[in-house]
């Protein structure tokens, strides 16, 4: 564990400040609920913070959150097995929807709309995914880890991960009205 | 890889395109890209909707967290400014004797204000209980006016009717005299001309006398009159 590790995780303002946005979409997208998100995010910092002498400095800070947030979803999942993506689909706003209504770095508002567009579409791919689909495809389209990286956040070994990665891109591909 | 093996165009593979997405460009994945207007298409549509999906998810994940960082400064905002007010609640024996720098807070004078109004508040609601009782005692005396005259009224017509049977005891005492009187008079006429008749009696006896007519002394005057008159 290097110096400056040492430094941001003895801080956990500067912990909340550098990586709550960050886990924050992945856990978000991940769930498909922000109220569950943000508690996720939550204890996933504190339990950084409180365990931060078990981190060995064996990959980035980041990947050790990603770790511990996505292991915090499997837990959370599994209490809330029979309520989970059900309930959100039926009842809260779901990832299409709230891709829809953010605001795009698009200049026109043609531009704006069509990118609202296709990101409502790509959401509407990943709650069609199974877990482990939707969490890779995240982590790697999204948050840009290297698939070492995910290795490590997941567990998974490389063949795996890249098994759920191509499955994932091929629904999403699908969805888009890609080739079969 | 455009590939015109038995007729059939042959595409990017699943894995190929993946990797085309994670931007992997291999020379033959390129060399495909070049040639089939179909495959460039769908990386590209592909890719920017991933891409598109990628920047409104990082957005909306900073606003929210931009959002709670505010939601948490203004909770301690509020606190501290909580804090400061019970401060100076708990210590105002010493105010005047200090240089006050929460004077100048804008905190503290809201604090103060509402501290104000409350009183005031206070003030207004015993006040008005006030009045409310004295009301009520206004509303007591006059009741208790009303019914002392009802009860003058009461004496007074009490004493209405007393008059009246005296009046009447009085009518009753003045007839019954006027009574006594008129009977008295009546007795007395009655003696006067009883008195008259009597001495008219008396007058008449002589002339008979007079004649030589005399009574007898056993026989009675009447049949001695007759005899004279025959």
């Amino acid at each position: 564990m290097g110096e400056t590790t040492l430094t941001e995780l003895d801080d956990i303002e500067a912990l909340d400040r550098a990586y709550r946005a960050r886990l924050l979409r992945f856990v978000a997208y991940s769930t498909g609920d922000m109220d569950l998100a943000e508690m996720v995010v939550q204890d996933c910092l504190l339990k950084a913070y409180n365990g931060r002498d078990s981190f060995r400095g064996e990959c980035s800070v980041y990947t050790w959150l990603a770790h511990i947030a996505g292991n915090l979803v499997r837990d959370h999942q599994r209490t809330r097995k029979f309520q989970f993506w059900r309930r959100v689909q039926k009842t809260g706003p779901n990832l299409s929807e709230l891709a829809g209504t953010l605001a795009s770095g698009e200049s026109s508002p043609e531009s704006q709309m069509l990118a609202r567009e296709r990101a409502r579409e790509v959401s509407a791919a990943l709650e069609a995914l199974s877990e482990n689909q939707r969490s890779i495809f995240l982590m790697r389209f999204v948050d840009e880890m290297e698939l070492q990286e995910i290795c490590q956040a997941t567990g998974m070994r490389m063949s795996t991960v890249k098994t759920h990665l191509h499955r994932a891109v091929k629904a999403v591909r699908l969805k888009l009205g890609g080739r079969a | 890889m455009e590939d015109h093996r038995e007729g059939k165009t042959v595409h990017l593979t699943d894995e190929q395109f993946t990797e085309l997405l994670m931007g992997g460009r291999p020379a033959r994945v390129q060399a495909h890209l070049q040639e089939c207007a179909e495959c460039r298409a769908e990386a590209e549509r592909v890719g920017g909707a991933i891409g598109d999906f990628s920047e409104q998810s990082r957005q909306w994940a900073e606003r929210r967290a931009a959002a709670r960082v505010l939601r948490t400064a203004a909770q301690t905002l509020r606190t501290a400014e909580r804090e400061s007010v019970l401060a100076w609640l708990a210590r105002p024996q010493s105010w005047l004797a200090r240089p006050q720098s929460w004077l100048v807070r804008p905190q503290a004078w809201a604090g103060a204000a509402l501290a104000v109004a409350l009183a005031v508040g206070i003030g207004v609601t015993i006040e008005r209980e006030h009045s409310r009782t004295a009301q009520a005692d206004a509303a007591k005396a006059q009741a208790g006016v009303a019914a002392a005259r009802v009860e003058a009224t009461t004496v007074q017509a009490k004493a209405a009717k007393a008059q009246a049977g005296a009046t009447m005891v009085q009518a009753k005492v003045a007839v019954q005299a006027e009574a006594a009187v008129r009977s008295a008079t009546l007795k007395a006429d009655n003696a006067l001309l009883s008195a008259i008749d009597g001495e008219l009696r008396a007058d008449e006896s002589a002339p008979a006398s007079l004649y030589g007519l005399t009574a007898d002394a056993s026989g009675d005057g009447t049949k001695s009159a007759k005899r004279t008159s025959n």
